[in-house]
């Protein structure tokens, strides 16, 4: 019939039609937005998650100086209460290292890590991502305890690779930090085990060693070695001191800031913004420590006038020098005491161009020092130590020939109580990695508190409690930021309902 | 189709009235029965035709009765044709500009003709839709001439989305872009520049019909989803010699509300006229807290020694009397297989404020081409627009309005105009930084722009056989606009080294489209039609931006006089859409009809769905009216329809992708930092988001039922739909906790319900054989909006739409609620509803019982509308009047909490003159406070609760006078028709629930709600010539 044969052209037409419109092949190029900079290489990101460390104005201040960098005893505050570490001004600040760091650094490194692995898999560039990867992920776990980590970050890779966003993505779970530790340490295994033969990745996209593969297997190494301190494994310790490590200060490992640009560009140093503004002066417990207790300024530490400043303008303008063992605020003391005489060396700490550390040979030599049984080693690994910290300051490296009467007053404790002298030493040679510092106190945190630092001379009790148990007004770890909270909030508390058994724990 | 002369032809003349009329009727068929031999009436019902003995006439004409007359000695006839009830069917243009009968379609459609928008123009030709359309709110912003509409059919759909209709003029989707600048932010409200339907010129158009809901727009898929309207403009017509025809409209326009200023209090604090050398410090000049105004002898900010006086008009005079004149020119002229139309139109229009001018010039020329089997349209149509000093909105220092509300009532508008520069700088009554004195700005700071646009169209049609026909097409849309924008230097504390900015922005719409269409009748009694074709979309924009960030010399606004050189940034964007669609209607016995639709869209900025999208519709009729024997004198014709459709949203390129960003500024070493997301140099993370890469466009799904009832042979018209739309699948932003790696997500989740209904009343209330007749047409719109679900999982119940600069008011979408909750601080009151104080004496915030201080204080969402048309006609004189009512939708009036703060609204007169303000105390006694401490804490808190009120009105829309000259008058000046008509628009408000505010105030089309500043709204009026050559 007419009808059906008509109907039957319109549908063969159609038919054709529906078969020709599938010529969207350029579709993906036509949707390409040309306006924005194609994806950066793994290298160009890689270069970023280093300069993200140390922040942008802020965020790293907050992190470091104003907040673990006085919980870890080595500032007093300025700003709202100076018992930061017990009413805790310091989580609200801190969030903010947070909530930038997991975008900034751990959501840049999962995408370059899935972009190295589409291209070549090049085992030694992923091992350098995971080596940064585990630098990040110490530093939040050690101060907030469990955290997203298995999970965390994987957002844009996703959608990248077009991949389903999945819940767990959108909101990840809490990991125990027990688990976290033990995947951050088989990380730094595998590093050690990958970068051990010579070879460059990345080059000068790599800002700490030029991609030197043998520099970055000791990095991997120091690491792993400050991370098995952490939770006591002796047999990783021992592993770890076998394997290469950074033992020279030519082989330190730092972010050289550049201070170009402001207080706000990736060139500088975002610590510096909290001494811009005054936000933070040397404690009593630091001052004590390397003023030796005493009033005589020969045995001073010869790192006091380079970390700290003891001369200020008076009432008509005139410059005035303090005495070194003048009192100056503790933790835990009124603000309306301050004094304010004291303040920080923005020539070497503090400043815009000041480095950020990320592992150093110092802190492997007393490491050392704290872990033989050797004693005649002991002693010597500790004088490495405090010579290694001398030498990066430019005061030479042989304290016994330099500074007598320092070394004397230093030597004299070692011998009462070598450890406790160990950990003070490491303690001061770390002023400006505030989250260390942080780690320090607490992981020997009887020896600290109570027989390094006298408590009421270095740092004040609670006004609550009496002579009792630290743990009434020590802040053993910082709540989870507000933004957990508005978008995380189930798996947030599930954390904080898991057992709080972390490596300070005793 | 010879003619055929017999001997004994003889000429026989006539005229052929409708009967019980008296006027002739024009374009009635003459025809020889069974011949194609005859002619057709003229203007004035009269023929003349050759004839032989016992010839047959026919006469017919659509709408009427035909008729037969046996020719026998006459030679004078005269011819009475009867309303053919049946037949008077509207056409009207539906989707792809097809004619169909109303009586056919199983939605609703709602057609205006061309003359009827063309009367009392508006410069914006959308905006004489108003009132006149059941289902469509139209809004426009506080620009003037030259501005952009909000136009929501049936209400907003999209969260996220624009809500606004697509535009179709001759089959041309026309690019309704306006880029506006600021994207509605209220610091820097910007320029609204206009948009698209805003160039059309209004008297080249024949008719514009609304598609108002999924079933009628499906044919448009992923574009309809806000409604679709069709423009089809006019072609010459079939006729002897050539038609010119000319229309010139010249109006006048003047503010149609100012707020309520008060005139007793002049400017100062506490009371006291401020000592000489504080009085323009910003704390004292900036609000009129200050003594009664007496006459009091003292120096004012000019330095003179001058008397305290009220100055009631210190804000109106600044307004000058805007005006429109508006000339256009058409000429066309057509035959059996050809015709064409060129049209001219020049408007030119100065506003209210000094220096602004907004002018447009349109060209057109369409020419249609029948030859053999093929069919031929071409249209060209060039528009060019410049605007000079256009009105800069919200907290712009250009705009006059920002001062104002903040100016003493003691100012003289003449000191202001003397004195706006002292020693070459800028001076003012203040010396706030933030403020300029209106005569400096619209001087020193202008901006100017310019654009020119091409739509263009071709078209050709094979007709293969007669029932089946083919059509490819292909129309384009161009256009570049360059707008500049200027700041003086050492004068604009924002941009203090001066600035001189260009935007260009080059568009591009490109259509290429083919249409196959087959019809066939079967046996009288079943008949299908059969439409099938494809379309493939490309959009372009380009956006370049120069910026000189510093001036080397004042008032040259150059590149040449850039101090540090010019920085240039470039844009690019680009879409593409491929659709497949048919049709297919059935119609049996006339009776019942049904169409089903099907489209199918492949969108670039979604490429990861490879089979596109899909949108179907059916639609029934059923004219039940025609099984009925009812005496058609009482009920004349019937219909139920009911339809369901689905149709989509277009998503905007690129919002797919992913972004990245390379910094190599202040970076170690030189070596560049990538990152994901949005970074700026110094590392800031600004903007992370994630996209779910299976993300879809947003949906639509509609059903529609209704009726259509005509009586007493078409004298009365009811037209009544319901409708129950759902857009599921809302594409919506939700933050992401940041241990995600991101800052949010951008997923489908939520849906939006519209359902409503509209009725659509028509009525020849009088229809009188001595010429009088008065008709009426009343519309009534009652939309149902509510947000049915967001994300409850997440536990998302609201997301923030938009919000006024200090977010005095929030506008949300919320669960449960209509589109665009106001949301803001509350004042915490007493029991008899005074504001609650606490020991301290100082007003308190009301929280709800999670302590939440951002309060519900209105939604935007009218609750109905209501149009009204009256068309009184006396033989030659036509009045016709339309008023339009808005009914519920609240609004929060930046202008009048502003005005409150600094003591400049009467209401703060009367309250210091009755010793304060009423509050209660903490020991819930009935106290005054003072008056300038009451709204100092207002203005701290950002309380704007009562300053979010019902902004509902009813306007005055439009009146129109009309005179049609006798023919007989203007046949001796060789003109056919001339009418002249007194006009006027937006004359007044029978009712504002808005005090001192037009409630179409709006700062940009994107958000209704927040008036911020805004320039008066106009009343014009002046007349309008039409003359037919």
């Amino acid at each position: 019939m007419k009808f059906s044969k008509s109907l039957k052209n319109i549908l063969v037409a159609g038919s054709v039609l529906i078969g020709a419109a599938s010529c969207t092949d350029n579709f993906e190029e036509l949707n390409t937005n040309p306006n924005n900079p194609s994806k950066p290489t793994p290298a160009q990101t890689f270069t970023f998650a280093q300069l993200a460390v140390s922040g942008v104005g802020h965020e790293t201040s907050r992190l470091n100086s104003l907040t673990t960098g006085q919980i870890g005893m080595h500032y007093v505050g300025a700003w709202g209460d100076s018992r930061v570490w017990l009413t805790g001004s310091g989580p609200v600040w801190v969030g903010e290292y947070w909530n930038k760091s997991y975008v900034k650094i751990v959501g840049n490194l999962e995408v370059a890590i899935k972009d190295v692995n589409a291209d070549d898999a090049d085992p030694a560039k992923l091992a350098m991502l995971d080596v940064w990867k585990v630098f990040n992920a110490h530093r939040i776990t050690d101060i907030y305890g469990h955290i997203p980590y298995f999970n965390a970050g994987k957002g844009y890779a996703a959608a990248e690779a077009g991949e389903t966003l999945t819940q767990d993505m959108l909101k990840p779970k809490y990991d125990d930090q027990a688990d976290i530790y033990a995947d951050m340490i088989a990380k730094l295994d595998n590093a050690v085990t990958v970068l051990g033969t010579a070879g460059n990745s990345f080059g000068d996209a790599d800002l700490v060693y030029g991609g030197d593969h043998l520099m970055w297997q000791k990095l991997a190494n120091s690491l792993r070695l400050r991370l098995a301190s952490r939770i006591g494994d002796a047999a990783k310790v021992t592993e770890a001191l076998g394997a290469p490590l950074i033992e020279t200060n030519a082989e330190i490992a730092l972010i050289p800031f550049t201070g170009e640009g402001d207080i706000w560009g990736l060139a500088s140093n975002g610590d510096a913004f909290s001494f811009d503004w005054g936000g933070a002066f040397p404690s009593q417990a630091m001052l004590n420590a390397m003023n030796q207790r005493d009033t005589d300024p020969v045995n001073d530490d010869p790192r006091l006038s380079v970390y700290f400043t003891n001369t200020y303008e008076d009432a008509n303008g005139d410059v005035q020098t303090e005495d070194w063992f003048a009192p100056q605020l503790m933790q835990g003391e009124d603000i309306s005491a301050l004094n304010s005489s004291f303040g920080v060396n923005r020539t070497n700490v503090g400043s815009y161009d000041t480095p950020e550390m990320i592992a150093t040979p110092m802190e492997v030599a007393f490491l050392r020092a704290e872990y033989t049984t050797d004693a005649a080693m002991q002693l010597q690994y500790f004088k490495d130590g405090v010579n290694l910290s001398l030498e990066y300051y430019g005061l030479g490296s042989d304290v016994e020939t330099d500074f007598p009467a320092f070394w004397t007053s230093v030597k004299a404790n070692f011998d009462i109580n070598p450890k406790a002298e160990i950990l003070k030493q490491k303690w001061i040679g770390l002023v400006g990695n505030g989250p260390e510092a942080y780690a320090e106190v607490r992981r020997n945190s009887d020896l600290f508190f109570g027989t390094i630092f006298v408590p009421g001379v270095d740092y004040k009790k609670t006004t609550q409690g009496t002579d009792g148990g630290f743990d009434d007004f020590y802040q053993w770890k910082i709540t989870y930021p507000a933004s957990e909270a508005a978008t995380n909030y189930e798996n947030m508390q599930a954390a904080e309902n898991m057992p709080q058994n972390f490596w300070w724990t005793k | 189709m010879a003619n055929v002369a017999l001997a004994q032809d003889r000429v026989i003349e006539g005229v052929v009235t409708e009967s019980g009329q008296s006027d002739g009727l024009p374009g009635v068929n003459v025809l020889i029965k069974g011949t194609s031999v005859g002619t057709t009436t003229d203007f004035n019902g009269k023929f003349s035709l050759s004839v032989s003995e016992n010839t047959t006439l026919v006469f017919s004409y659509i709408g009427y009765v035909t008729q037969e007359v046996v020719i026998a000695n006459q030679s004078n006839l005269s011819i009475s044709l009867d309303v053919d009830a049946e037949q008077l069917e509207e056409v009207v243009v539906t989707a792809f500009g097809m004619e169909r009968e109303t009586k056919a379609l199983g939605y609703s459609v709602q057609e205006v003709k061309g003359d009827d928008l063309a009367i009392a123009k508006e410069p914006n030709v959308i905006n004489n839709l108003s009132g006149k359309v059941a289902g469509v709110q139209i809004t426009k912003t506080a620009a003037g001439a030259g501005g952009s509409s909000r136009v929501v059919i049936r209400g907003n759909s999209s969260l996220t989305g624009s809500n606004q209709p697509l535009y179709i003029v001759d089959g041309v989707p026309i690019d309704n872009s306006s880029f506006y600048s600021a994207q509605g932010s209220y610091w820097d409200g910007g320029i609204d520049y206009g948009d698209g339907i805003g160039d059309v010129n209004a008297d080249d158009i024949e008719t514009l019909s609304v598609l108002k809901g999924p079933a009628a727009a499906a044919l448009y898929g992923s574009r309809a989803g806000g409604g679709v309207i069709v423009i089809t403009t006019k072609t010459g017509k079939k006729q002897k010699g050539i038609n010119v025809e000319y229309n010139g409209n010249f109006t006048f326009e003047k503010p149609l509300v100012m707020p309520s200023f008060q005139n007793e209090y002049g400017v100062g604090r506490d009371g006291a006229i401020p000592p000489e050398d504080l009085i323009r410090e910003p704390s004292y000049a900036g609000s009129s807290w200050g003594a009664k105004m007496n006459g009091q002898s003292y120096v004012d900010w000019t330095g003179n020694q001058s008397t305290y006086t009220a100055q009631p008009d210190n804000v109106n005079d600044f307004f000058q009397t805007g005006s429109t004149m508006t000339n256009s020119l058409a000429v066309s002229g057509g035959s059996e297989n050809a015709d064409f139309r060129l049209s001219y139109a020049n408007l030119q229009n100065k506003g209210i404020i000094p220096t602004s001018s907004y002018e447009r010039n349109n060209l057109g020329l369409r020419g249609r081409l029948r030859s053999n089997k093929f069919t031929f349209d071409t249209k060209v149509n060039y528009v060019n627009v410049k605007g000079n000093n256009r009105p800069q909105m919200a907290e712009s220092m250009e705009n006059p309005m920002f001062t104002f509300i903040g100016m003493p009532r003691s100012i003289r508008n003449s000191d202001l105009k003397n004195n706006y520069l002292r020693d070459g700088e800028h001076y003012n009554f203040t010396s706030s930084p933030y403020v300029f004195n209106p005569y400096f700005s619209i001087n020193h700071s202008p901006n100017w722009d310019e654009k020119n646009r091409v739509i263009a169209l071709g078209s050709v049609k094979y007709d293969i056989t007669d029932n089946l026909s083919v059509q490819l097409r292909h129309t384009a849309d161009i256009w570049q606009h360059d707008r500049y924008k200027t700041a003086p230097k050492g004068e604009n504390v924002y941009h203090a080294p001066g600035r001189l900015s260009k935007d260009v922005f080059n568009v591009q719409e490109q259509n290429t489209d083919f249409l196959v269409n087959w019809k066939k009748d079967f046996d009288n009694e079943l008949s299908i039609n059969v439409l099938a074709g494809g379309n493939l979309l490309k959009q372009k924009v380009v956006h370049n931006q120069t910026i000189a960030n510093a001036l080397l010399e004042k008032d040259w606004y150059s590149f040449n006089n850039a101090d540090g050189g010019t920085s240039t940034t470039e844009n690019l964007t680009e879409k593409e859409v491929q659709s497949i669609y048919a049709q297919l209607s059935v119609a049996y016995k006339n009776m019942l009809f049904v169409d089903a639709t099907v489209r199918n869209d492949w969108s670039s900025a979604l490429p990861t769905h490879k089979s596109g999208y899909i949108y179907p519709s059916i639609t029934g009729a059923f004219a039940f009216s025609e099984l009925m024997n009812v005496d058609e004198s009482i009920f004349t014709f019937g219909k139920i329809r009911a339809s369901y459709a689905q149709v989509g949203s277009d998503p905007n390129p690129y919002s797919q992708t992913l972004n990245y960003s390379v910094i190599t500024q202040d970076v170690i070493n030189g070596q560049p930092a990538g990152s994901i997301g949005n970074i700026n140099n110094r590392g800031d993370d600004n903007f992370v988001g994630l996209v779910d890469p299976n993300i879809e466009p947003e949906k639509t799904t509609s059903i529609e039922l209704g009726t259509n009832l005509k009586f007493l042979n078409n004298r009365i018209g009811l037209d009544v739909t319901y409708y129950n739309a759902v857009t599921s699948n809302q594409v919506i932003p939700v933050s992401l906790p940041y241990s995600a790696g991101a800052h949010s997500v951008v997923i489908n989740q939520g849906s939006m319900r519209n359902k409503g209904v509209e009725i659509l009343l028509t009525a020849d209330v009088v229809k009188k054989a001595s010429g009088f007749n008065w008709n009426l047409g009343m519309n009534f719109t009652k939309n149902t909006n509510v947000l049915e679900e967001l994300y409850e999982e997440e536990g998302l119940t609201q997301i923030l739409l938009n919000r006024s600069a200090r977010g005095e008011a929030n506008i949300f979408a919320e669960v449960g609620k209509p589109y665009g909750e106001i949301k803001g601080a509350k004042l915490a009151r007493g029991a008899n509803g005074l504001p609650q104080l606490d020991e301290d004496g100082n007003v308190m915030l009301e929280t709800d019982e999670n302590g939440n201080g951002m309060l519900s204080l209105g939604n935007i969402t009218p609750d109905y509308m209501l149009g009204l048309t009256n068309t009184f006609t006396y033989k030659n004189v036509m009045l016709n009047i339309v008023v339009d009512a808005k009914v519920g939708g609240d609004m929060f009036s930046y202008t009048n909490f502003a005005l409150h703060q600094n003591g400049n609204h009467q209401l703060t007169a009367e309250q210091r003159n009755a010793g304060g303000v009423k509050v209660m105390d903490a020991n819930g006694q009935e106290q005054l406070m003072d008056t300038q401490e009451y709204y100092r804490q207002i203005g701290t808190a950002n309380v704007a609760d009562d300053f979010v009120k019902d902004a509902s009105y009813v306007k005055l829309r439009e009146v129109s006078l009309g005179y049609n000259l006798p023919t007989r008058w203007t046949e001796k000046v060789f003109v056919k028709q001339a009418s002249i008509s007194f006009v006027g628009r937006n004359l007044m408000f029978f009712y504002n629930g808005m005090d001192g505010i037009d409630p179409e105030s709006i700062v940009s089309r994107g958000m209704l709600g927040i008036e911020y500043a805004a320039l008066p709204s106009t009343a014009s009026y002046g007349f309008n010539l039409n003359l037919k050559f």
